[in-house]
């Protein structure tokens, strides 16, 4: 995966906005949680106010007083969080609670209406921010009118402490939450890429020869794409057959001229003219071979080898053999043919038959007995030896064997392109053939090509 | 021996027609598919030489129907499609043999020879040539039916000649058919060979030609 990958760009999105999604909803939560331990603690504020408010006693020389200790200890205990004070303005008194041991609440001087409640920020004790409530009463209205400032106060420490108990709590469940959605991103982003990785192994099918065209049941989305695929496909199968077509026709077209020569040529020969009749016939002869390597070249040329096809050798080997053990020769030779059923070669069949049936015919004008061919195969490549037990060739001479146009017999038919022939599919190919002293006496010819697999796609 | 040639080239079916004669052949000659197939039918013939590409009814199609209507004459393709799996396509819609153009007439009169005597029922590894007799399975040379003893080159020099029956091959041919290419090898050294020969089949077994090379003669068809 790298920058320009589409599933980095999707997943990078995804991560992204699954990140700031769930910072928002961590904010918000954590938010509404304090609000409503906020809440919480302002009502027990209002708790305890009233239970103040209900304590509180004049004594008998007319200063107030709150009667008992509160159930609730913390008020008891120094700086433990949890205070009340009681401020009497018409006899100046200040009662508090022994939780705030020295220290007096800074309560504002504002106005306070009775019953009206008042929530301050303040510092506390040891300078911890507290939370206030405060709320004037007025005690015996009928009679004095003494009118008491009550605050009761609730360290903002707790409501800290809270929050964070809750972010810690919440925040592994986040983490799993974006995981989640991270995970189903990933499904969603290759569930959605899927079409296109099918696309490609369609593609490399065609070009491996398992299948002509990709087939059409795709998405929406990618079944445009597929089509003008398959299109580019046609156009190129077309202009394959029309240079298959155009070679066949200008194989009829120069060979038929060519056999008429040869009749004028043995009609010289009739008439006395033996020396131009042989050398018509030899120029006939070279020509014929140029036209065949020519045309092979030309369509090798047309076709490339983007779709190879998958040739099994075995068939391909018979009927260029059933077809030789039909000529004068042929008939004669014994043919051992050993190769395993699945060799196939990367390759299309006609090109394959070309190539074997060359190096075959080679054999057969050469062998005084034997024509042997073996096969082996492996997963890259398909190994076919072809062996006679003709005269051979003297080790020094197979090298220059196989170059262009090149034959050691000046005699027998043939321009000795043939060898040439076999050259330029294998190149076409990958593939490669050498040349060799075969152990029955004559040529061996060793050829090496691509390895094919049948598919059932076919 | 009647033959029916099929060819649309009236330069190429002449030169055909002159040859056979030649050889002693009785020629038919038509030009189009459609014809062939009538004359194929109703007339008798000891082999078909049929060219493929041709106006109405192509040469695979001729021979298709032949095939299905029962007729087992002997038919040797001309082609100026030189392509290997056509050859074996031809081969397979039950052709005996098959010729690219442009063609040798030794090799057409050879492979005609060759199918019609296949369809005669000879057998495939042996032929025969005058007295000689040729068989290929167990290497061996006989003369009036006696089997004659010949050395590897011997033995390769006579079934060459017996293969070319009736053509004068020369001695540089025969040097290369006979020993391994690009050997040293003595300019007389095929002379000698061919001497060596005549003693053991008999002086007229080989036929020298002056200044040409050597010539085992065919026997008449």
């Amino acid at each position: 995966m790298t920058l320009q990958s589409l599933r980095f760009r999707l997943l990078s999105a995804a991560a992204l906005s699954v990140s700031v999604a769930l910072a928002l909803a961590g904010f918000g939560l954590v938010a509404l949680f304090e609000h409503h331990v906020e809440r919480r603690l302002d009502a027990e504020l209002g708790i305890h106010l009233k239970y103040l408010v209900g304590h509180i006693e004049l004594t008998d020389d007319g200063h107030i007083h709150v009667a008992g200790n509160s159930p609730n200890p913390s008020f008891q205990q120094p700086l433990s969080g949890r205070y009340w004070q009681i401020q009497d303005e018409v006899r100046p008194t200040l009662l508090r609670s022994r939780s705030l041991w020295d220290f007096q609440l800074a309560l504002a001087d504002d106005d306070l209406r009775p019953g009206v409640v008042h929530r301050h920020e303040l510092e506390g004790p040891a300078g911890h921010s507290l939370l206030v409530r405060e709320q004037q009463f007025i005690l015996h209205p009928r009679t004095e009118a003494r009118r008491l400032r009550v605050a009761v106060a609730i360290d903002r420490a707790d409501l800290l402490a809270a929050r964070q108990a809750f972010t810690a709590d919440i925040l592994p469940y986040l983490g799993l939450l974006a995981l989640a959605f991270l995970v189903a991103s990933y499904a969603q982003v290759r569930m959605g890429l899927s079409p296109l990785k099918r696309v490609r192994s369609g593609v490399f099918a065609v070009r491996e020869g398992q299948t002509n065209r990709l087939a059409n049941d795709y998405p929406d989305e990618v079944s445009p794409l597929v089509d003008e695929i398959n299109e580019l496909l046609e156009a190129r199968d077309k202009a394959v057959e029309s240079a298959r077509a155009w070679t066949a026709d200008l194989a009829h077209g120069l060979n038929t001229p060519l056999t008429a020569l040869g009749a004028d040529a043995r009609r010289l020969r009739r008439k006395g003219d033996t020396d131009i009749a042989d050398d018509l016939d030899h120029l006939v002869q070279v020509m014929r071979s140029r036209v065949d390597r020519e045309l092979i070249r030309a369509r090798l040329r047309a076709a490339g080898t983007a779709n190879p096809r998958q040739t099994p050798v075995t068939p391909v080997v018979d009927g260029v053999v059933r077809t030789l053990q039909r000529t004068p020769k042929g008939q004669l030779l014994s043919w051992r043919v050993e190769i395993p059923e699945m060799a196939v070669a990367a390759m299309p069949d006609d090109y394959l038959a070309e190539l074997i049936g060359n190096l075959l015919e080679n054999a057969c004008k050469w062998a005084t007995t034997l024509v042997e061919i073996t096969a082996r195969y492996s997963s890259e490549s398909v190994l076919i030896d072809i062996e006679d037990d003709g005269p051979g060739v003297a080790e020094k001479e197979l090298d220059r064997l196989g170059q262009r146009g090149l034959r050691l017999d000046e005699h027998t038919a043939g321009s000795g392109l043939g060898l040439a022939i076999v050259g330029d599919i294998c190149a076409a190919y990958s593939g490669g053939f050498g040349l060799e002293r075969s152990e029955l006496g004559g040529l061996a010819v060793r050829v090496r090509l691509p390895s094919g697999v049948l598919s059932d796609a076919r | 021996m009647r033959v029916l040639i099929v060819e649309d080239d009236p330069r190429i079916i002449e030169d055909i027609a002159a040859s056979l004669e030649t050889e002693g052949y009785l020629v038919d000659q038509v030009g189009d598919g459609e014809a062939a197939w009538f004359k194929g039918s109703t007339e008798s013939y000891s082999a078909v030489i049929l060219d493929l590409g041709l106006p109405g009814m192509d040469g695979l199609s001729v021979l298709n129907r032949w095939r299905a209507e029962g007729l087992e004459f002997p038919v040797l393709i001309l082609t100026a499609r030189s392509r290997w799996n056509e050859r074996v396509k031809g081969i397979d819609a039950g052709a005996d043999d098959y010729l690219s153009k442009p063609f040798q007439m030794e090799e057409l009169l050879a492979r005609l020879r060759a199918v019609i005597r296949r369809s005669a029922g000879k057998s495939s590894s042996q032929m025969q040539v005058g007295v000689l007799t040729l068989d290929t399975l167990q290497l061996r040379i006989s003369v009036d039916g006696k089997p004659v003893h010949l050395s590897p080159h011997e033995y390769r020099l006579v079934s060459y000649l017996m293969l070319h029956a009736g053509r004068v091959v020369s001695q540089s041919e025969l040097t290369e058919q006979i020993y391994a290419q690009g050997f040293e090898r003595d300019s007389n050294s095929v002379e000698v060979l061919v001497g060596r020969v005549r003693r053991k089949l008999g002086s007229g077994s080989i036929q020298t030609r002056r200044g040409f090379g050597y010539i085992i003669k065919q026997s008449e068809p």
